[in-house]
């Protein structure tokens, strides 16, 4: 995949720790959606979902820890990625510049709204 | 204006089909992920529009989209896995035969663990959704 020069540049390297990062919180993703979606696609079935279950549900802080896990390691290791594959498309310099600003900004406005909803809870209207 | 056309020849011979789907399965999940990261923050934000969104997920639509969400998360876990190891764990092994093997391996396990899943799901909504 790379050349021997390019790999010299890599070590080290800000997209190494990327690239290694992307490893780690993939294998850590695969129980925690693993349980995830046995919990709300089988044991409790999405169609059974309402304000109630998610206010239940986060009674315990556990799960609230566990929501933020999921919302934090999933949408970061899935704007990276999308960085990576916009990464193949997009010219290098000014262009990719603005794109990985664009989706610091998308992934810094989503993890907020994720986590304001968490720590706020469910508010019944 | 050729880069998109050099994205997809990224990875050469049998692995461009594997890693195109990776890529395709990440960005299936990716964009559901961000409709469900908003549509669950709702319950803070605008809880009276929660409800209306869930009904969403009684339609035809949702549910095909579910079975295809499914599979995305059951190939793209797998093959994360297998380059996981491979790069991580047992990188002596690259470009050997076990890894052109793991490849297909992994699209096996990734059907094992997703016909299953279609078939509880696909029995749920074909009851109708009864009140639980």
């Amino acid at each position: 995949m790379v050349t021997s020069a390019q790999e010299t540049d890599f070590i080290g390297s800000i997209e190494a720790t990327a690239w290694k990062w992307m490893r780690f919180s993939g294998v850590a993703l695969i129980p925690l959606v693993g349980i995830h979606l046995v919990l709300l696609e089988i044991l409790v079935g999405v169609r059974r979902i309402n304000l109630d279950y998610v206010a239940m549900r986060w009674t315990f802080i556990g799960w609230r820890v566990y929501d933020f896990l999921l919302l934090a390691l999933a949408f970061s290791h899935g704007m990276n990625g999308l960085r990576q594959v916009l990464g193949n498309f997009v010219g290098g310099g000014k262009a990719r510049q603005v794109v990985n600003r664009g989706l610091l900004a998308v992934w810094a406005v989503f993890i907020l709204a994720g986590s304001i909803a968490i720590i706020g809870g469910v508010r019944y209207p | 204006m050729f880069r998109c056309l050099v994205g997809l020849r990224f990875r050469k011979g049998e692995g461009r089909i594997t890693f195109n789907l990776h890529r395709l399965t990440g960005l299936g999940m990716l964009s559901y992920l961000m409709f469900h990261i908003l549509e669950s923050s709702t319950v803070f934000f605008m809880p009276w529009l929660y409800k209306r969104i869930l009904s969403l997920y009684q339609s035809v639509p949702f549910f095909l989209g579910e079975t295809l969400l499914l599979f995305c998360v059951a190939y793209h876990g797998v093959n994360g896995l297998r380059i996981t190891i491979f790069d991580l764990v047992r990188p002596d092994l690259k470009g050997a035969a076990s890894e052109k093997k793991a490849v297909r391996i992994a699209l096996v396990a990734a059907f094992v663990l997703w016909l299953p899943a279609v078939v509880i799901i696909g029995r749920r909504f074909m009851m109708g959704f009864p009140e639980y």
